[in-house]
């Protein structure tokens, strides 16, 4: 049988069919994820306390993501 | 290829499709336990309100919710609940201090090829999944929260005929 371009798209549009079914991680895989040396923040209390001196110190908007301000217009 | 062949070959595509689409559960006959464990056996399920439950050594709402789950088999036991807990644990042996610690009275599945959790479509740890004495799924949970034992356990009295 021939492949055409129109039987492969076909293909391609039908098996996609399960949309964003097997996006990220299934609710079971999430042993290792759970563990506290996975979390994002490794130090959340010393995260914290940074975000508030760079707020009020430096006078940055959002702590550490966020540029902007300086002379507390914004 | 003719136009015949080309609906043909789509039509059998879509329905290769279905299972990957349409994968979960309405009956406990459509799931199979003993496969994993001889004993839960769809006889042993007959005319029984069923209480599936996901669970993992991972999971914290889990080790919350075994206390409460043993107490409700042993208090329902007779007039006819079993509950099935489903562990999702890459290994078995991952789930023994777990069960030490939360000892379970009522049948425990080792699923650690996910079968069972995919079937289901399962989207949060815990899980729980209601059959009613027909077999149906009467009403699923995802999660547990302590604040809502009692509206839990209203469901299964429903389900039980006892309200």
């Amino acid at each position: 049988m021939k492949l055409s371009i129109q039987s492969i798209l076909l293909t391609a549009i039908v098996l996609s069919l399960n949309a964003c079914n097997s996006l990220g991680v299934s609710p079971w895989d999430r042993d290792l994820l759970a563990k506290k040396e996975m979390e994002l923040i490794s130090d959340p209390l010393e995260t914290a306390t940074d975000e508030h001196i760079y707020f009020s110190k430096e006078a940055t908007s959002g702590g550490q993501s966020f540029g902007g301000g300086g002379c507390g217009c914004n | 290829m003719t136009l015949l062949k080309q609906l043909f070959s789509s039509v059998l595509l879509m329905i290769i499709a279905i299972p990957v689409v349409m994968a979960d559960v309405s009956e406990i006959s459509e799931v199979d336990f003993s496969s994993l464990n001889k004993t839960v056996t769809s006889e042993s399920l007959n005319d029984k309100i069923v209480y599936v439950d996901f669970w993992a050594s991972w999971c914290k709402p889990c080790f919350k919710s075994f206390p409460w789950m043993a107490e409700m088999q042993d208090k329902y036991a007779d007039d006819g609940l079993k509950i099935i807990g489903v562990n999702l644990d890459k290994e078995e042996s991952l789930s023994a201090s777990f069960l030490e610690k939360a000892p379970a009275n009522f049948d425990l599945v080792f699923d650690s090829e996910a079968t069972l959790a995919e079937l289901f479509k399962v989207k949060a740890m815990p899980s729980s999944y209601l059959f009613d004495r027909e077999g149906n799924l009467a009403a699923s949970h995802m999660g547990f929260q302590e604040k809502k034992k009692d509206l839990y356990e209203k469901e299964l009295r429903i389900l039980l005929g006892l309200e």
